[in-house]
Protein backbone atom coordinates (compact mmCIF):
# COMPACT_ATOMS: atom_id res chain seq x y z
CA UNK A 1 0.00 0.00 0.00
CA UNK A 2 2.94 2.01 -0.69
CA UNK A 3 3.33 5.06 -2.96
CA UNK A 4 -0.59 5.48 -3.88
CA UNK A 5 -0.59 8.11 -6.16
CA UNK A 6 -2.69 10.81 -6.42
CA UNK A 7 -1.87 11.89 -2.95
CA UNK A 8 -0.68 15.84 -2.75
CA UNK A 9 3.38 15.60 -1.17
CA UNK A 10 3.19 19.29 -0.08
CA UNK A 11 1.86 20.77 2.97
CA UNK A 12 -1.28 23.19 2.63
CA UNK A 13 0.09 26.78 2.16
CA UNK A 14 -1.27 29.64 4.01
CA UNK A 15 -1.57 32.80 2.67
CA UNK A 16 -0.61 35.96 4.50
CA UNK A 17 -1.32 39.36 3.59
CA UNK A 18 -0.15 42.40 4.98
CA UNK A 19 -1.56 45.87 4.08
CA UNK A 20 0.63 48.70 5.54
CA UNK A 21 0.17 52.47 5.51
CA UNK A 22 2.70 53.62 4.05
CA UNK A 23 1.21 57.43 3.89
CA UNK A 24 3.33 60.62 4.75
CA UNK A 25 2.08 60.40 8.51
CA UNK A 26 4.13 57.38 8.59
CA UNK A 27 7.31 59.36 8.85
CA UNK A 28 6.62 60.95 12.03
CA UNK A 29 8.64 59.06 15.38
CA UNK A 30 10.22 56.43 13.33
CA UNK A 31 6.54 54.52 12.42
CA UNK A 32 8.44 53.93 9.25
CA UNK A 33 11.45 52.36 10.27
CA UNK A 34 9.90 50.35 13.50
CA UNK A 35 7.05 49.13 10.40
CA UNK A 36 10.03 47.86 8.39
CA UNK A 37 11.97 46.04 11.08
CA UNK A 38 9.15 44.40 12.48
CA UNK A 39 8.38 43.07 8.40
CA UNK A 40 12.13 42.14 8.65
CA UNK A 41 11.74 39.71 11.47
CA UNK A 42 8.34 38.50 10.54
CA UNK A 43 9.91 37.36 7.33
CA UNK A 44 13.09 35.92 8.54
CA UNK A 45 11.16 33.78 11.50
CA UNK A 46 8.98 32.22 8.86
CA UNK A 47 11.88 31.56 6.46
CA UNK A 48 14.13 30.31 9.12
CA UNK A 49 11.00 27.79 10.49
CA UNK A 50 11.34 24.49 8.20
CA UNK A 51 7.50 23.79 8.54
CA UNK A 52 6.27 27.62 7.24
CA UNK A 53 9.34 28.26 5.17
CA UNK A 54 8.37 26.57 2.28
CA UNK A 55 4.23 26.74 2.67
CA UNK A 56 3.36 30.78 3.97
CA UNK A 57 2.65 32.73 0.64
CA UNK A 58 3.50 36.21 1.45
CA UNK A 59 1.86 39.34 -0.34
CA UNK A 60 2.92 42.96 0.84
CA UNK A 61 0.59 45.43 -0.49
CA UNK A 62 1.65 49.04 0.53
CA UNK A 63 -1.24 51.92 0.14
CA UNK A 64 -0.47 55.83 0.14
CA UNK A 65 -1.86 57.70 -3.01
CA UNK A 66 -1.40 54.77 -4.72
CA UNK A 67 -1.47 50.71 -3.96
CA UNK A 68 2.12 48.69 -4.77
CA UNK A 69 1.77 45.10 -4.66
CA UNK A 70 5.09 45.17 -3.14
CA UNK A 71 5.58 41.42 -2.85
CA UNK A 72 2.68 39.78 -5.28
CA UNK A 73 1.86 36.74 -3.23
CA UNK A 74 4.69 34.30 -3.31
CA UNK A 75 6.38 32.10 -0.88
CA UNK A 76 8.03 33.24 1.94
CA UNK A 77 11.36 31.09 1.15
CA UNK A 78 11.61 33.63 -1.97
CA UNK A 79 10.66 36.60 -0.25
CA UNK A 80 12.89 39.52 -0.64
CA UNK A 81 11.87 42.77 1.22
CA UNK A 82 12.76 46.61 -0.05
CA UNK A 83 12.88 49.22 2.67
CA UNK A 84 9.47 50.44 2.95
CA UNK A 85 9.06 54.71 2.64
CA UNK A 86 6.01 56.67 3.95
CA UNK A 87 4.77 59.30 1.34
CA UNK A 88 1.33 60.55 0.41
CA UNK A 89 -2.26 60.59 1.44
CA UNK A 90 -4.21 56.79 2.50
CA UNK A 91 -5.84 54.86 -0.15
CA UNK A 92 -6.95 51.75 2.16
CA UNK A 93 -10.17 51.24 -0.07
CA UNK A 94 -8.12 50.34 -3.01
CA UNK A 95 -5.54 48.35 -1.11
CA UNK A 96 -8.66 46.35 0.12
CA UNK A 97 -9.57 45.56 -3.76
CA UNK A 98 -6.32 44.76 -4.58
CA UNK A 99 -6.10 42.29 -1.87
CA UNK A 100 -9.20 40.81 -2.94
CA UNK A 101 -7.97 40.71 -6.42
CA UNK A 102 -4.99 38.65 -5.38
CA UNK A 103 -7.25 36.32 -3.07
CA UNK A 104 -10.09 35.70 -5.14
CA UNK A 105 -8.22 34.59 -8.44
CA UNK A 106 -7.96 30.49 -8.35
CA UNK A 107 -5.20 30.94 -10.60
CA UNK A 108 -2.94 32.85 -7.89
CA UNK A 109 -4.46 30.57 -4.77
CA UNK A 110 -5.57 27.16 -5.18
CA UNK A 111 -8.44 25.99 -3.68
CA UNK A 112 -5.76 24.02 -0.95
CA UNK A 113 -4.86 26.58 0.45
CA UNK A 114 -6.28 27.42 3.98
CA UNK A 115 -8.11 30.27 4.99
CA UNK A 116 -6.03 33.38 4.48
CA UNK A 117 -4.74 35.88 7.64
CA UNK A 118 -5.17 39.49 6.47
CA UNK A 119 -3.04 42.29 8.50
CA UNK A 120 -3.77 45.62 8.36
CA UNK A 121 -1.48 47.92 10.22
CA UNK A 122 -2.18 52.15 10.11
CA UNK A 123 -1.94 55.17 11.73
CA UNK A 124 -4.86 57.35 9.76
CA UNK A 125 -8.28 56.93 8.34
CA UNK A 126 -9.00 56.00 4.68
CA UNK A 127 -9.15 58.89 2.37
CA UNK A 128 -10.82 57.16 -0.17
CA UNK A 129 -14.27 54.68 -0.69
CA UNK A 130 -13.13 51.87 1.69
CA UNK A 131 -16.66 50.74 2.62
CA UNK A 132 -17.70 49.05 -0.69
CA UNK A 133 -14.00 47.60 -1.18
CA UNK A 134 -14.44 46.49 2.48
CA UNK A 135 -17.90 44.70 2.61
CA UNK A 136 -16.89 43.00 -0.72
CA UNK A 137 -13.56 41.61 1.12
CA UNK A 138 -15.85 40.60 3.98
CA UNK A 139 -18.44 38.94 2.11
CA UNK A 140 -16.54 37.57 -0.55
CA UNK A 141 -17.66 34.06 -0.60
CA UNK A 142 -13.65 32.36 -1.10
CA UNK A 143 -12.09 35.10 1.50
CA UNK A 144 -14.91 36.15 3.40
CA UNK A 145 -13.89 33.50 6.34
CA UNK A 146 -10.45 34.91 6.27
CA UNK A 147 -9.06 35.94 9.85
CA UNK A 148 -8.76 39.66 9.71
CA UNK A 149 -6.22 41.25 12.08
CA UNK A 150 -5.31 45.00 12.47
CA UNK A 151 -3.30 47.12 14.09
CA UNK A 152 -3.83 50.87 14.99
CA UNK A 153 -0.53 52.88 14.88
CA UNK A 154 -0.51 56.11 17.11
CA UNK A 155 -3.64 58.33 18.45
CA UNK A 156 -4.70 59.21 15.32
CA UNK A 157 -5.96 55.70 14.06
CA UNK A 158 -9.60 55.61 13.00
CA UNK A 159 -10.40 52.55 15.67
CA UNK A 160 -14.44 52.59 14.74
CA UNK A 161 -13.51 51.94 10.89
CA UNK A 162 -10.80 49.46 12.37
CA UNK A 163 -13.52 47.50 14.22
CA UNK A 164 -15.50 46.93 11.19
CA UNK A 165 -12.61 45.44 9.64
CA UNK A 166 -11.27 42.72 11.84
CA UNK A 167 -12.69 39.42 12.33
CA UNK A 168 -14.15 38.30 15.32
CA UNK A 169 -11.00 36.30 16.76
CA UNK A 170 -9.16 39.12 17.91
CA UNK A 171 -10.31 42.65 19.08
CA UNK A 172 -8.30 45.85 17.28
CA UNK A 173 -4.57 45.74 18.34
CA UNK A 174 -3.19 49.10 19.33
CA UNK A 175 0.70 50.24 19.35
CA UNK A 176 0.63 54.04 21.06
CA UNK A 177 4.21 53.71 20.35
CA UNK A 178 6.54 52.65 17.24
CA UNK A 179 8.01 49.78 19.68
CA UNK A 180 4.80 48.11 19.35
CA UNK A 181 4.94 47.60 15.82
CA UNK A 182 7.69 45.07 15.93
CA UNK A 183 5.52 43.38 19.03
CA UNK A 184 2.19 43.41 16.76
CA UNK A 185 3.99 41.38 14.13
CA UNK A 186 5.51 39.05 16.12
CA UNK A 187 2.38 38.26 17.49
CA UNK A 188 1.26 37.90 13.75
CA UNK A 189 4.31 35.33 13.51
CA UNK A 190 3.21 33.21 16.27
CA UNK A 191 -0.72 33.42 15.06
CA UNK A 192 0.64 32.47 11.59
CA UNK A 193 2.23 29.35 12.71
CA UNK A 194 -0.01 28.05 15.37
CA UNK A 195 -2.58 28.45 12.58
CA UNK A 196 -0.87 26.70 9.62
CA UNK A 197 0.16 24.26 12.25
CA UNK A 198 -3.15 23.33 13.26
CA UNK A 199 -4.20 22.84 9.88
CA UNK A 200 -6.51 26.19 10.06
CA UNK A 201 -8.68 25.30 12.95
CA UNK A 202 -6.53 27.47 15.48
CA UNK A 203 -7.67 30.78 14.65
CA UNK A 204 -7.87 31.99 18.26
CA UNK A 205 -4.89 30.07 19.88
CA UNK A 206 -2.37 32.87 20.71
CA UNK A 207 -2.95 35.02 23.45
CA UNK A 208 -2.68 39.08 22.48
CA UNK A 209 0.50 40.60 23.93
CA UNK A 210 -1.09 42.94 26.72
CA UNK A 211 0.61 46.21 26.02
CA UNK A 212 -1.21 45.88 22.63
CA UNK A 213 -4.76 45.54 24.07
CA UNK A 214 -6.83 48.76 23.79
CA UNK B 1 -41.07 -13.19 -2.70
CA UNK B 2 -38.38 -12.81 -5.26
CA UNK B 3 -35.24 -11.99 -3.28
CA UNK B 4 -32.11 -10.32 -5.37
CA UNK B 5 -29.18 -11.48 -4.21
CA UNK B 6 -25.27 -9.92 -5.33
CA UNK B 7 -23.88 -11.71 -8.51
CA UNK B 8 -20.77 -10.93 -6.90
CA UNK B 9 -20.95 -9.91 -3.26
CA UNK B 10 -18.59 -7.20 -2.09
CA UNK B 11 -16.03 -7.40 -0.25
CA UNK B 12 -15.79 -3.91 2.34
CA UNK B 13 -12.96 -2.71 4.31
CA UNK B 14 -12.93 0.43 6.53
CA UNK B 15 -10.32 2.99 9.00
CA UNK B 16 -10.02 5.74 10.94
CA UNK B 17 -7.25 6.82 12.41
CA UNK B 18 -7.37 10.29 14.71
CA UNK B 19 -6.00 13.20 13.01
CA UNK B 20 -2.10 14.23 14.74
CA UNK B 21 -3.94 17.68 15.81
CA UNK B 22 -6.38 16.23 18.27
CA UNK B 23 -3.92 13.51 19.28
CA UNK B 24 -1.74 16.72 20.42
CA UNK B 25 -4.71 19.10 21.76
CA UNK B 26 -6.38 15.43 23.43
CA UNK B 27 -9.23 15.79 21.80
CA UNK B 28 -11.10 12.27 20.43
CA UNK B 29 -11.45 11.22 16.57
CA UNK B 30 -14.49 13.10 15.59
CA UNK B 31 -15.30 10.68 12.30
CA UNK B 32 -17.20 8.29 12.29
CA UNK B 33 -18.39 5.49 10.43
CA UNK B 34 -21.17 2.73 10.21
CA UNK B 35 -21.93 -0.33 7.99
CA UNK B 36 -24.65 -3.50 7.47
CA UNK B 37 -23.46 -6.18 4.76
CA UNK B 38 -25.88 -9.19 3.44
CA UNK B 39 -26.10 -11.19 0.87
CA UNK B 40 -28.97 -8.48 -0.31
CA UNK B 41 -27.92 -4.94 0.22
CA UNK B 42 -24.68 -3.42 2.12
CA UNK B 43 -25.33 -0.16 4.08
CA UNK B 44 -22.79 2.31 4.95
CA UNK B 45 -21.45 5.45 5.74
CA UNK B 46 -19.28 7.93 7.21
CA UNK B 47 -19.37 11.50 9.02
CA UNK B 48 -16.94 14.06 10.11
CA UNK B 49 -17.80 16.18 13.42
CA UNK B 50 -16.99 19.46 12.80
CA UNK B 51 -14.56 20.75 14.89
CA UNK B 52 -16.19 23.76 16.13
CA UNK B 53 -18.81 21.42 17.93
CA UNK B 54 -17.88 20.77 21.13
CA UNK B 55 -19.41 17.13 20.68
CA UNK B 56 -19.63 16.56 17.38
CA UNK B 57 -18.02 13.00 17.35
CA UNK B 58 -20.85 11.96 19.54
CA UNK B 59 -23.22 13.62 16.43
CA UNK B 60 -21.39 12.13 14.19
CA UNK B 61 -21.56 8.81 15.33
CA UNK B 62 -25.62 8.86 15.70
CA UNK B 63 -25.79 10.58 12.58
CA UNK B 64 -23.50 7.30 10.52
CA UNK B 65 -25.74 4.79 12.71
CA UNK B 66 -29.11 6.61 12.13
CA UNK B 67 -28.19 6.85 8.41
CA UNK B 68 -26.92 2.65 7.92
CA UNK B 69 -30.51 2.37 10.28
CA UNK B 70 -32.68 3.65 7.64
CA UNK B 71 -31.01 2.73 4.23
CA UNK B 72 -31.00 -0.66 5.97
CA UNK B 73 -34.94 -0.47 6.49
CA UNK B 74 -35.10 1.43 2.90
CA UNK B 75 -33.54 -1.21 1.03
CA UNK B 76 -35.08 -4.27 2.96
CA UNK B 77 -38.49 -3.35 1.92
CA UNK B 78 -37.69 -1.71 -1.49
CA UNK B 79 -40.11 -2.10 -3.69
CA UNK B 80 -42.76 -3.27 -1.38
CA UNK B 81 -46.03 -1.72 -1.06
CA UNK B 82 -46.65 -1.62 2.44
CA UNK B 83 -43.07 0.05 2.95
CA UNK B 84 -42.98 3.17 4.98
CA UNK B 85 -39.83 4.59 3.22
CA UNK B 86 -40.78 4.67 -0.18
CA UNK B 87 -38.74 7.29 -1.77
CA UNK B 88 -35.07 8.86 -1.43
CA UNK B 89 -37.04 12.37 -0.63
CA UNK B 90 -38.66 10.80 1.75
CA UNK B 91 -35.52 8.50 3.48
CA UNK B 92 -33.64 12.11 3.14
CA UNK B 93 -36.14 13.75 5.82
CA UNK B 94 -36.03 10.93 7.71
CA UNK B 95 -33.02 10.80 8.59
CA UNK B 96 -32.38 14.80 9.02
CA UNK B 97 -35.42 14.96 11.04
CA UNK B 98 -34.56 12.12 13.37
CA UNK B 99 -30.91 13.59 13.76
CA UNK B 100 -32.33 16.68 14.74
CA UNK B 101 -34.52 15.85 17.01
CA UNK B 102 -32.06 13.62 19.04
CA UNK B 103 -30.47 16.79 19.89
CA UNK B 104 -32.28 19.96 19.54
CA UNK B 105 -32.05 22.90 20.41
CA UNK B 106 -28.66 22.48 20.62
CA UNK B 107 -27.72 20.36 17.52
CA UNK B 108 -25.01 23.01 16.43
CA UNK B 109 -22.93 21.23 19.61
CA UNK B 110 -23.35 17.91 17.68
CA UNK B 111 -22.51 18.97 14.40
CA UNK B 112 -21.41 17.17 11.80
CA UNK B 113 -21.31 16.24 7.70
CA UNK B 114 -22.83 12.68 6.73
CA UNK B 115 -22.35 10.99 3.33
CA UNK B 116 -23.78 7.60 3.25
CA UNK B 117 -24.30 4.64 0.46
CA UNK B 118 -27.06 2.35 0.08
CA UNK B 119 -26.12 -0.62 -2.86
CA UNK B 120 -28.34 -3.28 -3.73
CA UNK B 121 -28.02 -5.35 -7.08
CA UNK B 122 -31.08 -3.55 -8.75
CA UNK B 123 -30.73 0.45 -7.19
CA UNK B 124 -28.28 2.71 -5.68
CA UNK B 125 -28.72 5.36 -3.32
CA UNK B 126 -25.60 8.11 -2.66
CA UNK B 127 -26.69 10.67 0.07
CA UNK B 128 -24.00 13.84 1.02
CA UNK B 129 -23.80 17.01 3.28
CA UNK B 130 -20.65 18.71 3.70
CA UNK B 131 -17.57 17.30 3.22
CA UNK B 132 -15.73 14.20 2.50
CA UNK B 133 -16.16 12.27 -0.94
CA UNK B 134 -18.22 9.49 -2.31
CA UNK B 135 -16.61 7.71 -5.15
CA UNK B 136 -18.14 4.91 -7.48
CA UNK B 137 -16.97 2.50 -10.42
CA UNK B 138 -19.51 1.99 -13.05
CA UNK B 139 -18.91 -1.34 -15.43
CA UNK B 140 -17.82 -0.99 -18.22
CA UNK B 141 -16.88 2.95 -18.27
CA UNK B 142 -14.15 1.84 -15.14
CA UNK B 143 -13.04 5.05 -14.00
CA UNK B 144 -13.89 5.82 -10.37
CA UNK B 145 -16.21 9.44 -10.53
CA UNK B 146 -17.12 11.52 -7.39
CA UNK B 147 -20.79 11.83 -6.70
CA UNK B 148 -21.15 15.43 -5.41
CA UNK B 149 -17.77 17.82 -6.75
CA UNK B 150 -16.23 19.89 -3.58
CA UNK B 151 -17.32 23.32 -3.66
CA UNK B 152 -15.67 24.83 -0.93
CA UNK B 153 -13.37 27.49 -1.91
CA UNK B 154 -10.56 27.04 0.82
CA UNK B 155 -9.78 24.39 3.42
CA UNK B 156 -11.44 24.98 6.62
CA UNK B 157 -13.90 27.59 5.04
CA UNK B 158 -17.44 26.98 6.89
CA UNK B 159 -19.27 24.45 4.64
CA UNK B 160 -22.78 22.39 4.52
CA UNK B 161 -23.54 20.35 7.49
CA UNK B 162 -26.14 18.25 9.76
CA UNK B 163 -27.45 20.95 12.26
CA UNK B 164 -27.88 23.98 9.37
CA UNK B 165 -31.75 25.26 9.22
CA UNK B 166 -31.32 24.74 5.43
CA UNK B 167 -29.95 21.21 6.11
CA UNK B 168 -32.84 19.46 4.57
CA UNK B 169 -31.68 21.49 0.74
CA UNK B 170 -28.04 20.86 1.27
CA UNK B 171 -28.67 16.92 1.71
CA UNK B 172 -28.20 16.06 -1.86
CA UNK B 173 -29.82 12.02 -1.92
CA UNK B 174 -29.77 10.07 -5.20
CA UNK B 175 -31.48 7.41 -6.35
CA UNK B 176 -30.03 4.84 -9.23
CA UNK B 177 -31.57 1.97 -11.21
CA UNK B 178 -29.13 -0.84 -11.64
CA UNK B 179 -29.57 -2.38 -15.04
CA UNK B 180 -27.03 -5.21 -16.24
CA UNK B 181 -25.28 -2.62 -18.53
CA UNK B 182 -24.65 -0.28 -15.89
CA UNK B 183 -23.77 -2.17 -12.99
CA UNK B 184 -21.58 -0.54 -9.82
CA UNK B 185 -18.60 -2.80 -8.84
CA UNK B 186 -16.74 -0.16 -6.32
CA UNK B 187 -17.48 2.42 -4.00
CA UNK B 188 -14.98 4.50 -1.68
CA UNK B 189 -16.25 7.00 1.10
CA UNK B 190 -13.54 9.43 2.66
CA UNK B 191 -13.86 12.15 5.24
CA UNK B 192 -12.55 15.10 4.45
CA UNK B 193 -8.50 14.64 6.00
CA UNK B 194 -8.29 12.24 3.30
CA UNK B 195 -10.35 14.07 0.81
CA UNK B 196 -8.74 17.41 1.38
CA UNK B 197 -5.11 15.84 0.35
CA UNK B 198 -5.79 14.21 -2.73
CA UNK B 199 -4.80 16.37 -6.13
CA UNK B 200 -6.77 12.95 -8.33
CA UNK B 201 -9.00 10.91 -6.15
CA UNK B 202 -9.66 8.75 -9.10
CA UNK B 203 -6.15 7.97 -9.46
CA UNK B 204 -5.85 7.56 -5.99
CA UNK B 205 -9.18 5.27 -5.55
CA UNK B 206 -8.55 3.05 -8.39
CA UNK B 207 -4.65 2.72 -6.58
CA UNK B 208 -5.79 1.85 -3.20
CA UNK B 209 -8.28 -0.42 -4.75
CA UNK B 210 -5.01 -2.29 -6.34
CA UNK B 211 -3.31 -2.15 -3.39
CA UNK B 212 -6.24 -3.89 -1.29
CA UNK B 213 -6.19 -6.93 -3.46
CA UNK B 214 -2.29 -7.30 -4.06
CA UNK B 215 -0.81 -9.55 -1.84
CA UNK B 216 -0.18 -9.80 0.96
CA UNK B 217 -3.18 -11.06 1.65
CA UNK B 218 -3.46 -9.05 5.29
CA UNK B 219 -6.84 -8.06 6.62
CA UNK B 220 -7.77 -5.43 4.50
CA UNK B 221 -8.87 -3.14 7.51
CA UNK B 222 -5.35 -3.34 8.39
CA UNK B 223 -3.46 -2.50 5.35
CA UNK B 224 -5.88 0.45 5.50
CA UNK B 225 -5.11 1.39 8.95
CA UNK B 226 -1.57 1.37 8.35
CA UNK B 227 -2.19 3.53 5.19
CA UNK B 228 -4.08 6.38 6.93
CA UNK B 229 -1.90 6.01 9.71
CA UNK B 230 1.50 6.88 7.60
CA UNK B 231 -0.24 9.28 5.54
CA UNK B 232 2.33 11.17 3.09
CA UNK B 233 1.28 14.75 3.20
CA UNK B 234 3.58 16.66 5.24
CA UNK B 235 1.62 18.64 7.95
CA UNK B 236 -1.24 16.63 7.78
CA UNK B 237 -3.64 17.47 10.76
CA UNK B 238 -7.30 15.96 10.51
CA UNK B 239 -9.08 12.75 11.33
CA UNK B 240 -9.32 10.09 8.67
CA UNK B 241 -11.60 7.93 7.55
CA UNK B 242 -11.79 5.44 4.62
CA UNK B 243 -14.77 3.23 3.54
CA UNK B 244 -13.92 0.82 0.48
CA UNK B 245 -16.52 -1.71 -0.57
CA UNK B 246 -16.05 -3.27 -3.91
CA UNK B 247 -17.10 -6.67 -6.09
CA UNK B 248 -13.46 -6.93 -7.28
CA UNK B 249 -11.59 -8.72 -4.78
CA UNK B 250 -8.32 -9.95 -6.53
CA UNK B 251 -5.84 -8.22 -8.37
CA UNK B 252 -5.58 -7.92 -11.48
CA UNK B 253 -4.31 -10.52 -14.27
CA UNK B 254 -5.87 -13.42 -11.63
CA UNK B 255 -9.42 -14.35 -11.96
CA UNK B 256 -11.83 -13.06 -9.83
CA UNK B 257 -12.73 -14.90 -7.29
CA UNK B 258 -16.21 -16.08 -7.52
CA UNK B 259 -18.15 -15.51 -4.43
CA UNK B 260 -19.87 -18.24 -2.63
CA UNK B 261 -23.82 -19.45 -4.04
CA UNK B 262 -26.06 -17.47 -2.21
CA UNK B 263 -27.24 -19.18 0.95
CA UNK B 264 -31.09 -20.23 1.14
CA UNK B 265 -33.23 -17.03 2.65
CA UNK B 266 -31.98 -14.06 3.18
CA UNK B 267 -28.78 -14.01 5.86
CA UNK B 268 -27.72 -10.93 8.23
CA UNK B 269 -23.54 -11.24 7.73
CA UNK B 270 -21.62 -9.22 10.83
CA UNK B 271 -18.36 -10.48 10.18
CA UNK B 272 -16.96 -7.48 8.17
CA UNK B 273 -19.08 -5.15 10.43
CA UNK B 274 -17.79 -5.87 14.01
CA UNK B 275 -14.06 -4.92 13.49
CA UNK B 276 -12.41 -1.15 14.41
CA UNK B 277 -14.34 0.77 16.79
CA UNK B 278 -17.69 0.26 18.22
CA UNK B 279 -19.19 2.66 15.56
CA UNK B 280 -19.19 -0.07 12.90
CA UNK B 281 -21.25 -2.42 14.57
CA UNK B 282 -23.59 -4.26 12.14
CA UNK B 283 -27.60 -3.12 12.65
CA UNK B 284 -30.09 -5.06 11.30
CA UNK B 285 -33.32 -3.20 9.55
CA UNK B 286 -35.70 -1.88 12.08
CA UNK B 287 -39.40 -2.64 11.32
CA UNK B 288 -40.44 0.45 13.13
CA UNK B 289 -38.85 2.45 10.33
CA UNK B 290 -39.44 -0.10 7.58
Amino acid sequence: MQNIGGIEKQARPLPLIILADTSTSMQDHGKISSLNQALAALVQDLQSDDQTKDSVLLSLITFDSTVKEVIALAPIKSAQLPKLTANGSTCMGEAFRVALSELADPQRLPTRCLLPVIVLATDGQPQDDWRTTLNDLKTHNRVGNALRLALAIGPDADIKMLETYVSSEYPVLKADEPEKIKTFFKFVTYASKTIFKSGGKNRQAQSVPGDLLP
Amino acid sequence: MHVVRFRKRPKVAFASVIGPSHLKSGLPNQDSYACYHSDEFLAMAVADGLGSAPHSEIGASFATHLAVQHLSAYLYNYGKPDAKIKDATTLRRRILDAWTNRFQPNQNKYDTTLLFVGWRPDVCIIGQIGDGLILYRRIPEGEFAAFQEPTKQYLNDLGCSMARSDAIGLLQVKEYEISTLEDYDSFVLMTDGVADDLIDAPRYSNELLGGLCEPPTECWNDKLNKHLAEWPTPGHYDDKTLLVATTVHQSRGNKVADVDPPKTGPTRDRSNSTEGSPSSQALPPREDIA
